[in-house]
Formats: C-alpha cells, structure tokens, sequence
C-alpha cells in the first residue's frame, strides 16, 4: 500500500513544484515589463517631453556652431523670465535680477552612442552690463583666461564668457572636450561682431590690473555731481594702491568736451584746486581735492578719468592705459 | 460488505453533493468578481453629472414682466395694494401648488433691526397663499448663524407657524451638489434642495440692505442662502456669484421689502440708526427689476452695483425698469 | 518526495519570494529595484482585500482579480494558503518549530489541542467585514424600503410581533423588555439610514489584522529600514517611519505568541485564516481518517500546525493543511481524501448565530462611532496631507488597507504610518510628514499610487499630476497649501535675509515668491561723525566687523526714497564704506538708517501643489516657518481656498 501511495504524493509533489516553478518564470518575465511610475522616474526627459519639442522639424540655432563630429541629443529648449527655474532651479534668481531675457540651450554628443556630450547655454540678457554682471559674479577661481573675446575664461571642461548681450556657457561632460568647445566658442564670437554700441562701455576699460567684478554703472548723480550721468566705473589694482576710474559717453564730442569743463568747475567750487599735469593727454586736468587727486579728460565722445586717487604716480599711469584704450 | 458498500454510496453522493456547492460557491465567485470586476479605478473626484440638481423654472409664463412699487409704511397694506396691482396672489399661486417661500433669516437678530426678512411681511404672504389655495407652504433658508435660532429669534417659525405654514431647517443631508448651466463659480456645490420636493411655487422675500462686500443685499442675494458647504469662498468673487445664484433660481414673484432700508453697516446691522424709512415694497416677477429698484432706495444706480449688470447681460432679467410698466400706487 | 517535504519548498519559496518582493521595492530599474516585478503579489492573492473593498465599494479593483484564483482554490483544496502560501504563516511555523524543541511528545500534543477560543478569528473577521459593509447594509434597506409597501408590511408585521409576543410572554418582565428595547432599537436604526445622515459608512479595517497587509507593512515599514541601518545597500539614508516601533512591537508579539502555543496567530486572530475556514466548508478534498481502526496513538496531533484535532473529529475550518498528521500517522489512516473521515469532521466555524450577530451589529456601529469625533466633516484635520492622487477622505477609508507599500516605494520617505491624525480608522493609513525624508513630494514621480494594491491613492499619470495635456483645465494635483508662518520666517519676524523656499519651489511659475522689503535693523539708527569718499565714520560703534557687509545691507538716509540707498561693502565697528552710488553722501551729523533688504516669502495658492520641498528646506529647522497644510487639496472640495 506503502508505495503506491507515495507515487501519488510523488505525482503531486512534482506538479506543485512545477506550478511554483510557473510562478517563477511569470515573476522573472514580469519584471522585465517595466512599471510605468519606474519609467517616468528613471527618464523623464525621454518619456515625457515637457513641451511639443519634435525635434528633428526644431532648427537647432546652434546648428553654424557645431563641428560634424557633434550630433543633437535633444531638442533645443528655450526658457523665458517666467519658466527659467525649471532649468537652472535656484540660480534663476541670479539672472532675473540681471535683466535675463531668454535662455536657450541644447546638449550635443560627440561621435556615435558616445557618452561624451556637450551643453550650450545662451542667455540673452537685456544688456550688455546684464551679461557681464551675470558673467562676473560666477567666475571660477581657477578659470583661465581665453583669448575669445573680451570676457572669457575656461575651466578644465567648460568655457563661459559675455560677449555683447549675451552670457555663453558650453559644459562639456569630459575634459577631452575642451578643443570642441573652445572651437564652439570661436565660432559664436566670430559670428557675432560686435558693434561699437554693442560692446558698451565694458570693453574700454584697458584689462592689466582691472578687476572685472567691479565694473559698475552709476545712472544719475555720479560722484555727488547731479549733471553727471550714466557713467561706468571700474577698480583697479596697481601695486598696494587701488584706483577707480569712470568712463562716461556722452552724446558728441563736444557734449564730452563741456561736461569736462562742466565738472573742473564743479570740483574747483569743492574745494579743489588745478594742478599741473605730467601726462601727454591733450586737455587732461589734473585737480588735487584733500589729499586726493582726481584726473580726466575727454576723448572722442567720452569723459573719462581716475576718481579720487591717493596714489598719483599709479592714477596717472593708469589714466594713460585709459586714455589709450578708448577708441 | 454491504454495509461498506452503502457507506461508499454514501460518501458518494454526499462528495457529488459537496462538489456541486463547491461549484456554486467557484461560480458565484467568478460571477460576482467578473460583474464587479473594474480594471480602470476610481476617476479623479467630481461628482458625476447623474448626481447634480438643478432647480426647475417656477416663473409663470406671461406673468414674467410683473411689477408694482408701491409706496407705504404698513408692509401687509403696501401688500395688499401691490398684490392687486399684479392681479391677485391667485394669478400666481393656483389651488394644489406647493409653495417653497425664501425668506432671508441670516441673522438670529431682532425682526426690529431689520437685518431678515420681516415676520409680518412672511405671515401675510404665507396666509394668502393658503387662502388662494395653496396645499402646502413651507418656510426655508440656510442661514449664517445657527438654524434654529435663527428662524425663532427673528419672529419667523411663529410668524409661519401662525399663518399655517411650516419651517424646514437645513441639515446636512437636505443638500444635494449643483452646478450653474453657464456659471463658473458655482460648480458641483452643495444646494439646500430637500425642501423644494414637490414645490410647483418659489417665492422670495427679502429687506433692502446695505451690504459690505456687494454693495447691497436684497433679491438676488438672498438666494445665497439655498447654497451649503463653506460658502463663504464666493465672496472672493461676490458680483459674479450674486450673478450666478440669479441664473441660478427662476422664482415665481419676489418682494423685496423696502419698507425700511438698512442704509449702513451691513449686511447685520445692529443699530435702529443704521436703518431709515423707505415706505416702499416691491413685487416683482422680475428679480433683477427688483434689486434696480431697491438699489434706488439704498441711494446707489444701477452702475453702482456690477451684479445687477451682470445679471441682466446673463438675461436674467431686465435693469430698465421703466421698460415693464411698473404700477405705482401709494397704499395709505 | 514526501508532501510535507513539498510544502516546505513551497513555504520557503514563498517567503522568499515576498521577501524578494519587499527588498524590490524602491523605485529604480536595477534588477534589485522596481522594475516591474509584481511587488504587491500576494496583496492582490489575498481575498479579505478583494472581499473588504467589495463591501466598501462594490467593486473589484483591477489586479485584485487574482484572489479569485485563490478563493476557487480553496473551495477545492481547503486552507492551501496558511499552510503553504502565507509569508506570516511561514514565520509563525518556523518559530513555532523553535519552541517545540524543548517540549515533550504529551507537551506537543496537549500544544495543539483545539481551544474553544480559537473562534475568536471569526468574531473578528466578521466585525472586520460589518465595519465595511455599513454603507452597503444602509444601501440595502434604504432600496428596500423605498417601496412604501414594504415598508408598510415591515411595520405592520412587527407590530404583530411585539403583540403577540407581549401577549404570550406577558408574565416574564425580562423578556417583554427586551422585545421593546429592540423594535425601539431596531426603529431607531432604520430612522437613523432613512435620516440621510452621513453616520453610518464604510470603512475597510481588515488590514489592522490581514496577515498580508500586517507583514508588509512590518517588514517594509520595521524591519527593513532596522536591518539596512548598517548596509545601506537599499537606501542611500536611513529610512524612518514615524511610530514604526508599534508596528514593529506588535509583529514581534504575534511571532513569540509562537512560543507559548504554536501558530497562535493564525489559530485565534488571523481574520484570512477565517475566511479561508468559512470557505473550506465545500472543499473537496480534506484531511480525514481512511478507516477508524485507529488506536488512537494521537501522534497525528503532535505537529499540528492548525490544531483541528485530526485525532477526533476533524475541524476543516481550521485545518491549515499542513500535512503533518499524515506523516505523523505510522498506520497510514489519515490521508487527504474527498471521503469525509471516519471519525467524523466538523465544517462549520465555531460561532453562534447570536455571536455572529453580536459582532457584525458592533462592526456597523463602530464606524458611526469612531466618526462622532466629526474628523469627516467640519472637524477635518488639515494636518492630514495624503499622498498625491488619494481619493476623497471617505472613499479613501473605504479602499486603504494600511499596507504601507506606498510608504515603501516613496523615494523621498515622506509617506509615513498615520497615528491618530485621521481619527481611529485611519491608524496607519499614509500621511506625508515633510520633515522626515529627503525632500518634499517629487515633481516627477506617481510611485505611490502604482503601487496601491486598492486605489485608495489613484495611478495618476505624469500628465495628471502635473496638469499637463488634457489636465490643463483640472491644474496639476494639489495635496496640500504651503503657508508661511510670519512669526517664524526669518526675513519676516527677525530681519534675516533667506529666500530657501523660494528657490526651491519646484513649480513653474514658482508658487512662492518675494517681496523686496527694507527694514531698519536693531539700533540701526545711526549718527554719522565724518564722511571721506564712501567711508562715514559713525558715532556709534553697534556692529560687529563684517557684520552688515554681507550685500543685504544697506545705507539710508533718512527721509530719502528708496533710489537713495547704498549698499555697505565694508564695516568696522564704528565705520561702513559703502558702493559709490549717485546719491548724495550723508553729512556729519546727519542720523542714517543702516536696513536690511529681506527678500519676504509670499505663497500663491493658486500655483501651490503642497509638495512640502519649502517645508522639508526651510532653515528654521524644529517647527518650520513655511508649513503644508491639507487646504486646497485637490481630492476634495471641503478645504478649497479659492473660486
């Protein structure tokens, strides 16, 4: 009796066992039919496209920068003021308050399934001291300075600079994409020269001992002379001495030439008193105020000068450098 | 033998037995999971359109474009006089109707005070009702304070009880979620719409009042009180709801009470000095004509109040008084 | 292979594989994460959970189709599930088998012998059930009696009744009283559905005791988070669960009732088990005596996991199939056969009519009871924030069955066990705590409501839950309102500069933004001694060096408009030097203001989804200063803030 039942124990054993061994093969094959929440975390960009971005009929406007060896790894994306956050969340604060008008970016790969790839970013700010103060305030301590355009520097893998009103960033996920970039670079500056207003005023200032972060623009009542307006101003570094010195357009040559009298009379009545200058600068003035000195002239449609100098030998060095970096 | 093999017999039946209620039981089962079965889920919560009341139209056709304003300073008088003027109460309530009367009790505040609708004014109204054969009045309203308090500190439950008519308070189960056909605001909320049951017959009554948020309470304000839930988020938007309840509740007549006007403080009031004799009572078919008319006595235009504009463009009613050949009468 | 060897294999399989399944549970697509393994498995097998919501809701939800399989098993094999399936059954027969060991074959023996208590599980299982089945009973005589004949009959009947039942018992007081007190009772409850009232309701309280939902949530929600404490393998962070120890206490307790009498659990409490039991009524096969040339050694009895007394008559609702008795059984008398045994079976639970009644007349009523705190209705708790895509409060209740795999797969662990916050019934459903957990509720992320085996939180698509496509008109799905508490706030109550929430305002449009504000800082009201190009001497000495050279401060004087301040770009205690800047500089002797510009948080509720990011940021870090609240949530319409 013994062994006839065990072969129907046996006979069923075997068939549960077969049965768990279906419901591993349905786990196993289940689990490769992924969950769609799993989807939706793990690639947000590629399952859902956050706007109708149908990339092939988009015409990259990067498409003059890149090299044939770079191909689209998505869409271009632009942002505006309002939706700027969804891309750099928490740095648009930085941007918004520097006139940002529109940003647009797009990432590249290099070769073929390559994990190289690249990310250009184009800010558009309002203006060019817009671009710069972006540019200034996010300089890397150990950005090297590039020969692009006035304001650039590159890191190990990226390059950023202001050229005109525009903020330029290319990160590149590896450093053996600085040549891509720095080419990319070039050819965005190249294809963009810049007007002599478009430059503003930020590239007159003569770049030895210039601290770019410092490049201000005082809009009405500079230096405490209300006729004064709309004048940049920069600090400079010579030796131990620091120096600050204006460049302010003014609409002719002659308009520059009275607001240089205009301001010699506003000095003399506070105190100040002309001294005699050294300097080979025709119609410079020279006028000691307290222990200060303060030295500009006109050139072309623009005041220019050194503010309020302690050190006179490096104020008029410096005024010299102005004077022969004004167009 | 036999006998084991009657017990196999036995056990026999008694498995095919045991197998066919296993069956029902696999089959019940299987029928009430496949009739149950609901692979989609619960949808986003809104109330589906099944679940939605709508008010019926109770205006009575050819009657729509009735008004007489009617100068006086004793309410039931003034009714009498503006009543006639329409054509009798019987022109509007046949024998048989139910009658649903709206009254304005927000307030548990003295009937003097004039803040809710006017005991004398309710009772009058209830008892020509019945007299003109009505089978049934009921009183009702949601007010802001208490219920119950309410309806018995302004005078009204004995105003209506004395006039053979009789008072529903709300509860929570007498409303019932609706939503304005071309509204906005009021969308799937909450109606006080058990007691309109049965109801052939929708009158409103109401005192002319300052209000703060609106500019004015009367008419059309009035029917905020049908609306339950935490209503008080309309009054982000207080114009467009007023004109929103107003397509909301095509009533039969409205009178609005002017006899004494809360000229200030409103909508509560609290002070006889907040008030001011108006001597008028208006009866309308026309609810938007008869806040037109009540803004008048408030001091304000039409232009003063968006709502009543709003109303008239959403073709409520009309603004242009003049245009429905009011009767005026004095009823001294 | 011996069948018990068979079940077993099965047993371990089984936990391994449910154990596999929690381990699975976080959201990724390695292979010891999510992918799509089938992690809510045996939820879906389990027929209490299909059962519950049928009665709450009256409908199936989906993948709860496969209790069917188990169910129609059943009603062919008997208790298959406890004995073979069941992960807590498992562990409760591994510790079971530790505290045997010790014991005498008479100890083992007298260990499983059948106790009259173990109907509890029944008790249980149909208070469990009734407190679902409220709105469905009420459902059921509210059709009944809308036919006013009916209803007529049903009065008119019980009239008769009473009558003759006073008349005939009129000498015994008790029993008329009773009589009364019940048609008073049983009048008061119909007034109590014809009422409208929303009281009586549904609300699914099987998951406290399912031995399904119960081991899920104490393996994902005790266990886990305890053993990876050290490994981190499955978390980057530690995992908290607020007042996980209680869950963690009570699977403890349930394993070491072990000890003292071997599968307690599944003996006297496990509701599953009693619906197994109910349904083995009709099972074809069972265990059963061949022959009753039995000598009555009792060794069937000394493993017997279900103690149903194998020995005597055979009790099928309890009988676990274990097996044991048939190998225990040295004469080969006991088999698993369709025959009844010999010895005779018993294959009705153990419970009275009256008992029954008694516990289904207490679950209806509990429900009504519990909610009498009004947390349904004006008393709702704003601090209840439910998972985005939960259902309204009272449908929620009638689908959660506290499992917790939504707590498990969040990837930010901010979905913890509710205590008392919904009121009784809500212990252990999910609420969002923000301050445990790595950040607020994710912008991109509908995991929890994939994994909700009931639907209690709806499977929301991205689209929904961002109000994107065709939710553009609905807006994305809010769980909550943030609100800044201005008492708190460090640019509104202490003159800090910090706009944290702002920023991380995950929203676009972001919901939270600032108002610029300039605020004169303590004793900031200064006197200036000298001025010499942008450096003024003051007469006081109130600053720290550094201290207002932060770019927050700001140099203003006084009675001057806002064009005229400068910012402070250095300060010694005495002096500041401010940013050459067109306005005229400040005279000796003149009193200036030195302000800082706050930059003042402002929540726009109609952009706020209440993800909680603000709140989980916010530097203020006990009580926050920016703070979730329920309002405006989108699942219902009782906390709406706007038109």
């Amino acid at each position: 009796m013994k062994p006839r039942v065990n072969r129907t124990e046996s006979a069923v054993g075997l068939l549960i066992l077969l049965s768990l061994l279906g419901i591993c093969i349905w786990v196993y094959e289940r689990q490769s039919r992924f969950d769609p929440s799993v989807l939706v975390v793990t690639a947000p960009q590629q399952a859902v496209p956050e706007r109708p971005a149908s990339a092939p009929t988009i015409e990259s406007p990067f498409q003059s920068l890149i090299s044939e060896r770079l191909s689209p790894l998505g869409a271009p994306e632009q942002f505006g003021a309002e939706t700027l956050s969804e891309k750099i969340n928490g740095k648009a604060e930085l941007y918004l308050s520097s006139g940002f008008v529109s940003l647009q970016c797009q990432r590249f790969a290099k070769g073929e399934g390559g994990r190289a790839w690249l990310e250009i970013f184009v800010y558009e700010m309002g203006d060019s001291s817009g671009a710069f103060s972006v540019f200034s305030s996010q300089r890397r301590a150990e950005g090297e300075d590039v020969d692009l355009t006035r304001f650039a520097y590159r890191t190990a893998n990226a390059l950023f600079l202001a050229h005109g009103k525009d903020y330029v960033e290319i990160v590149g996920s590896e450093e053996a994409l600085i040549e891509e970039i720095l080419a990319i670079g070039k050819r965005f500056v190249d294809a963009r020269p810049l007007a002599g207003g478009e430059t503003g005023e930020l590239g007159v200032f003569p770049p030895d001992g210039l601290d770019p972060a410092s490049i201000t623009l005082l809009s009405a009542n500079v230096f405490g002379y209300e006729k004064l307006d709309d004048t940049y101003t920069a600090m400079y570094t010579s030796g131990k001495s620091k120096l600050m010195a204006f460049v302010s357009r003014r609409e002719s040559s002659d308009e520059a030439a009275n607001m240089a009298a205009a301001y010699e009379r506003f000095l003399l009545d506070n105190g100040g008193s002309l001294i005699e200058s050294r300097l080979n600068i025709p119609g410079v003035r020279v006028i000691q105020l307290f222990d200060m000195v303060e030295i500009f002239f006109n050139k072309g449609e623009r005041l220019a000068g050194v503010h309020e100098a302690d050190d006179r030998d490096a104020a008029e060095d410096l005024a010299m450098n102005l004077y022969g970096s004004l167009p | 033998m036999t006998s084991s093999s009657g017990e196999k017999d036995f056990s026999r039946r008694e498995f095919l037995v045991r197998s066919a209620k296993a069956g029902a039981a696999v089959a019940l089962a299987g029928g009430v999971s496949a009739w149950l079965f609901d692979p989609e889920g619960p949808r986003a919560p809104s109330a589906s359109e099944s679940d939605l009341v709508t008010l019926p139209d109770f205006s009575v056709s050819g009657l729509d474009r009735k008004l007489s304003i009617i100068q006086g300073a004793d309410r039931v008088k003034s009714l009498d006089v503006a009543l006639k003027a329409l054509g009798g109460i019987e022109a509007f309530v046949k024998r048989g109707d139910r009658v649903l009367v709206k009254v304005n009790a927000a307030f548990a505040t003295p009937a003097i005070l004039s803040a809710t609708t006017n005991p004398d004014l309710l009772a009058e109204v209830c008892r020509r009702c019945l007299k003109a054969g009505a089978a049934s009045v009921v009183v009702t309203d949601n007010p802001i304070n208490d219920p119950e308090s309410c309806f018995s500190l302004t005078g009204l439950r004995e105003a209506a009880h004395s006039a053979g008519a009789r008072v529903i308070l709300p509860r929570a189960g007498f409303f019932r979620p609706t939503t304005v056909a071309g509204g906005s605001l009021i969308k799937d909320w909450p109606l006080l719409h058990t007691p309109f049951q049965g109801v052939t017959r929708l009158i409103s009554i109401a005192p002319v009042k300052d209000h703060n948020r609106s500019g004015a309470s009367m008419i059309m304000k009035n029917w905020y009180g049908l609306l339950g839930g935490r209503r008080n988020i309309f009054h982000q938007d207080i114009h467009n709801t007023i004109k929103e309840l107003a397509m909301m509740v095509k009533p039969t007549l409205v009178i609005l009470d002017g006899t004494t006007t809360m000229m200030t403080n409103g909508p509560t009031g609290g002070s006889l000095s907040d008030l001011k004799a108006t001597n008028t009572l208006i009866v309308s078919a026309d609810q938007v004509a008869a806040d037109a008319v009540g803004a008048t006595l408030l001091g304000k235009t039409v232009s003063d109040l968006p709502f009543i504009l709003k109303a008239v463009e959403a073709g409520v009613g009309t603004a242009d008084v003049e245009s429905l050949r009011p009767v005026r009468a004095s009823a001294v | 292979m011996s069948i018990v060897t068979v079940r077993r294999i099965s047993q371990v399989f089984f936990l391994a594989l449910f154990l596999w399944f929690c381990v699975v549970s976080s959201l990724g697509v390695e292979s010891w994460q999510l992918r799509g393994w089938p992690v809510s498995w045996f939820l879906q097998l389990d027929p209490l959970v299909a059962l519950g919501t049928i009665l709450t809701t009256g409908t199936l939800y989906a993948n709860l189709l496969w209790a069917l399989v188990t169910v129609i098993l059943t009603l062919i094999l008997g208790r298959f599930f406890c004995g073979w399936v069941c992960p807590f059954g498992t562990m409760h027969h591994a510790v079971g088998y530790l505290g045997k060991r010790s014991k005498t074959l008479s100890e083992e023996i007298a260990g499983n012998r059948f106790h009259p208590l173990q109907s509890i599980k029944f008790w249980i299982l149909v208070f469990l059930l009734s407190a679902g089945a409220g709105s469905l009973l009420a459902l059921g005589i509210r059709q009944g009696f809308r036919s006013s004949p009916l209803l007529w009959m049903v009065f008119g009947g019980s009239i008769v009744i009473a009558a003759l039942a006073l008349g005939g018992m009129w000498g015994d007081r008790r029993k008329v009283g009773a009589v009364l007190i019940g048609l008073v009772g049983f009048w008061a409850a119909t007034g109590f559905v014809f009422g409208g009232e929303r009281m009586i309701g549904a609300s699914l309280q099987t998951g406290l005791l399912d031995p399904i939902p119960l081991v899920y949530r104490s393996v994902n929600l005790a266990l886990l988070p305890l053993a990876d404490s050290s490994t981190h393998v499955l978390s980057v962070d530690q995992r908290y669960y607020e007042g996980a120890w209680l869950i963690g206490v009570l699977f403890v307790a349930a394993l070491l009732m072990n000890l003292k009498i071997p599968r307690f659990y599944c003996r006297f409490v496990c509701p599953l088990g009693a619906l197994f039991g109910v349904l083995a009524r009709y099972s074809l096969w069972r265990i059963g005596k061949a022959c009753s040339d039995c000598i009555q050694c009792g060794l069937c009895e000394q493993d017997c996991e279900g103690g149903c007394e194998p020995l005597g008559q055979i009790r099928i609702p309890d009988c676990v199939l274990c097996m044991n008795c048939l190998d225990g059984c040295k004469h080969q008398i006991i088999g698993y056969r369709t025959a009844p045994s010999a010895s005779g079976e018993i294959v009705s639970p153990n419970l009275s009519r009256r008992g029954a009644l008694m516990a289904l007349a207490s679950g209806v009523a509990v429900i009504p009871a519990v909610r009498l705190g009004g947390q349904l209705g004006a008393n709702w708790n704003p601090g209840l924030i439910r998972p985005p895509g939960a259902l309204p409060e009272e449908e929620f209740l009638k689908r959660c069955i506290k499992c917790g795999q939504c707590m498990r797969v969040c990837p930010t662990n901010i979905i913890h066990p509710a205590g008392f916050e919904a009121g009784l019934e809500g212990v252990w459903t999910p609420i969002l705590n923000y301050r445990i957990g790595t950040s607020g509720c994710q912008l991109n992320c509908i995991a929890c409501g994939h994994l909700c085996p009931t639907a209690a939180i709806r499977p929301l698509t991205l689209d929904e839950k961002k109000g994107l496509g065709t939710f553009e008109p609905s807006g994305p799905i809010r769980v909550g309102t943030a609100f800044v508490d201005h008492g708190r706030c460090l640019p509104w109550a202490m003159d800090r500069p910090c706009i944290v929430c702002q920023e991380n305002c995950p929203v676009s449009p972001k919901a939270i933004f600032v108002r610029e504000h300039y605020s004169t800082v303590r004793a900031g009201l200064v006197s200036v001694k000298s001025v010499a190009r942008g450096r003024i001497e003051l007469a006081e000495r109130p600053f720290r060096p550094g201290e207002i050279a932060t770019g927050d401060y700001f140099l203003a004087r006084e009675g001057l408009q806002d064009g005229n301040r400068s910012l402070i770009l250095e300060n010694s205690e005495g002096a500041v030097t401010v940013q050459a800047n067109g306005h005229a500089v400040p005279e000796p002797g003149e009193k200036v203001h030195v302000q800082v510009r706050l930059q003042r948080p402002q929540v726009d509720p109609s952009r706020c989804i209440g993800c909680g990011i603000c709140e989980h940021e916010c530097p203020v870090s006990g009580r926050r200063a920016i703070r979730v609240t329920a309002e405006n949530e989108s699942r219902s319409r009782r906390g709406s803030l706007l038109l």
